[in-house]
């Protein structure tokens, strides 16, 4: 991963990647530039007293081990994490090259490219987007067998009924703990929960959704899930 | 860069390491003994350990120079009248080199000198070492040891690479609760179970993805299964002998040497080995592995009398070495001959041709495609069918020569190539790029020259073996 596309990788989302940080770094992967002199918030700043790796050797998960870590993070079958036009799997037909993957039957590409393309992350939101999109929607459907989101009620409106309620932030420690394999911190806990507030007052019509498929997205699309 | 002087071999072990440099040397355009001086004034440069320097660490393309090579022409025997000989260029090189170690050819920051001894090209700009491995700077990380092998951050690797899925909350929890023994035990019989997986050893697999480049599919004319639209050949044959050599303490030198086949079978994927396939034609005294099967020889051999493709591509397959980037190159004194007439001996042609054809030989009688023939091992091929293609086509011999040595037939290659450092060497360094992330760096090169010799040594060329080996290395799982 070049470092300029790294960097992207991380302001692409924006708004979303405010809560997109790692508790303990192993690695420097992004560091933007300020931007009118103010720092992206998003980023992790360096931990005074962390010690950082010096390897510098985060691999990216590619097609089939993103897709299989997205299904298994939100329960969902492999091959409903995400399909174009409905059909055509994203990892395994649609984007599989841009995510790192191989074509060698027909196109001849018998490795993966050497440094990730310019869609590369746009291709990974896709993925995350979507399965994202579809636990949210599982889970407010059928609120009895919800994964990410149980108990988390909506009111009439389409809003978060509570905001600050346990089960919301349940919800946020399940995304972490199933998505990056760790507890969430408080700060990123804190970020998720003002998330919904930024939602609510982007005017959308259906709030609550969204900030579930935002709180999801985030956590799915960051580096820490991305890279290993 | 380096505070302390470089390493250099003792005064008499180069002069010996020179002389059989030269002993061993042919006649060609560019020097054959460059790469075995340069050798034996670094011998512990890495490209040196195992393996043979690239002939573009000194030419574009020989016997044209690089900006590293025209660096050292001023300090070659000043003076002295040109061509050198090979003697008199083999025994002024190293002064040559040392003239300019502390210069920088290719102006990307690092000298001639550092260059070398950790592995980059100094005469390519974008091939700079790296910076040094470091220990995290100050403080601590609860969360990683960054300063050596994190069996944690190893547990995760494990499952991703070949199980092709992280582990689960709970997983996770468990393992960080064993003790350090249990953990090293968890880690192998996880290795154990995803080798046995989907993701690790089925179509498509990991092992797959390993062998595209070796094998090099083309839908389109693929016989058998998913068969194309000219159906000439089944490369999922080559797959199966190359997975199953990769598989269960077997021996993963066979993919070059086997006289069987594999026979894939699936739900779950299970490779099992056999004397015959209806999709393969070479009697069983002429099999050299992957190198002769069906789709080797449609696809690499086609139609040509001198099968140079061929020859070339087992050797960058299966030994690492590529000739095209001017890799392996044992000029053979005498070569080429140029038996097909194709003005290979021009200068700019030798310098590999004196490899690559005595490389080819053997595999004149492999037929390509040719009807009923096809993909078949047919004695005095070239006279049955290529008698036309120039006088003297008839008279290339079906010995040969690979690393310099004589070979008697294809067989002989094969089991002589299997053998090698090369071979080894290549099998590792496909593994460590594909569960390290990249070719070994200049701080990971003692692991690695450690690890292909236990791959030849006690692994016994067993995969499993090396797997195992392989994620107990910091390069793997330091994080």
């Amino acid at each position: 991963m070049r470092p300029d596309l790294a960097r992207t990788w991380l302001l692409l989302p924006g708004l979303l990647a405010l809560a997109a940080c790692s508790e303990q770094p192993i690695a420097r992967v992004v560091d933007p530039p300020p931007v009118n002199g103010q720092a992206d918030a998003g980023t992790p700043t360096p931990d005074g007293g962390v010690a950082r790796s010096s390897r510098n050797n985060l691999r990216r998960k590619g097609p089939e081990r993103l897709n299989t870590d997205f299904a298994a993070a939100l329960s969902l079958p492999p091959e409903q994490v995400c399909n174009e036009l409905g059909q055509y799997s994203c990892a395994n037909k649609i984007h599989t090259v841009t995510l790192g993957g191989v074509e060698p039957y027909g196109s001849g590409l018998y490795e993966p490219l050497p440094a990730s393309g310019v869609t590369s992350p746009i291709a990974v939101d896709r993925l995350a987007l979507a399965a994202c999109a579809r636990r949210a929607s599982m889970d407010i459907a059928t609120p009895t067998t919800a994964v990410i989101f149980a108990g988390v009620a909506l009111d009439a409106s389409g809003r978060l009924a509570s905001r600050e309620g346990p089960e919301v932030r349940a919800a946020i420690t399940t995304l972490y703990q199933r998505g990056l394999l760790r507890e969430p911190t408080g700060a990123e806990t804190t970020a998720l929960v003002q998330l919904a507030t930024d939602v609510e007052s982007s005017g959308s019509p259906q709030p609550g959704r969204d900030w579930m498929t935002a709180a999801c997205f985030v956590v799915l699309s960051s580096a820490e899930s991305v890279f290993f | 860069m380096f505070d302390t002087p470089p390493p250099r071999a003792p005064l008499g072990l180069r002069r010996l390491l020179l002389a059989a440099a030269l002993c061993l040397s042919g006649v060609a355009q560019a020097k054959p003994p460059a790469a075995g001086v340069l050798c034996a004034t670094y011998p512990t440069a890495p490209t040196c350990v195992g393996r043979q320097p690239a002939c573009t660490h000194c030419h574009s393309s020989p016997p044209q120079r690089n900006v590293f090579g025209t660096s050292l022409e001023p300090h070659l025997a000043p003076g002295a009248a040109r061509p050198l000989s090979d003697g008199d260029f083999a025994a002024a090189l190293p002064a040559a080199l040392r003239a300019v170690e502390a210069e920088d050819a290719d102006g990307d920051g690092a000298a001639n000198l550092d260059e070398l001894l950790r592995g980059t090209l100094p005469a390519d700009p974008t091939s700079t070492p790296g910076t040094p491995v470091g220990c995290g700077g100050a403080g601590s990380n609860p969360g990683y040891d960054v300063c050596g092998h994190d069996a944690r951050f190893t547990y995760r690797r494990v499952l991703l690479d070949f199980c092709g899925q992280s582990p689960t909350y709970a997983q996770l929890q468990e393992f960080t609760a064993l003790s350090s023994d249990a953990r090293l035990a968890r880690l192998d019989s996880e290795l154990d179970r995803c080798t046995r997986s989907e993701f690790w050893r089925g179509k498509d697999g990991q092992l797959w993805k390993l062998a595209h480049p070796k094998i090099r599919p083309v839908g389109s004319v693929k016989a058998g299964e998913n068969a194309g639209p000219i159906p000439l050949a089944d490369y999922d044959d080559d797959y199966a002998l190359y997975s199953y050599a990769q598989l269960d303490e077997h021996d993963a030198r066979e993919v070059m040497t086997a006289r069987y086949y594999v026979r894939r079978e699936t739900n779950p994927t299970r490779y099992t080995q056999v004397a015959s396939l209806p999709s393969q034609s070479v009697v069983e005294s002429r099999r050299a592995g992957n190198l002769t099967s069906a789709w080797s020889l449609v696809t690499f051999v086609m139609f040509t009398a001198l099968p140079r493709n061929a020859a070339a591509q087992s050797y960058r397959a299966y030994l690492g070495l590529d000739i095209a980037l001017q890799e392996g190159l044992h000029s053979v004194p005498g070569e080429p001959r140029d038996y097909d007439a194709k003005g290979v001996r021009e200068p700019a042609c030798a310098a590999c041709h004196a490899t690559l054809d005595p490389l080819s030989y053997p595999f004149r009688n492999y037929q390509g495609i040719a009807g009923a023939t096809s993909a078949t091992y047919v004695p005095n091929r070239l006279e049955r069918f290529f008698s036309d293609v120039s006088p003297t086509i008839t008279q290339t011999p079906e010995a040969g020569y690979l690393f310099g040595q004589p070979v008697k037939d294809l067989q002989e290659w094969a089991r002589v190539g299997a053998d090698s450092d090369a071979f080894a060497v290549a099998a590792v360094t496909d593994y460590w790029k594909l569960l390290v992330g990249h070719p070994p760096t200049a701080e990971e090169n003692a692991e690695f020259v450690a690890l292909w010799q236990r791959f030849k040594g006690e692994h016994r060329y067993s995969v499993q073996r090396l797997l195992h080996d392989l994620i107990r290395t910091e390069a793997y799982g330091a994080p």
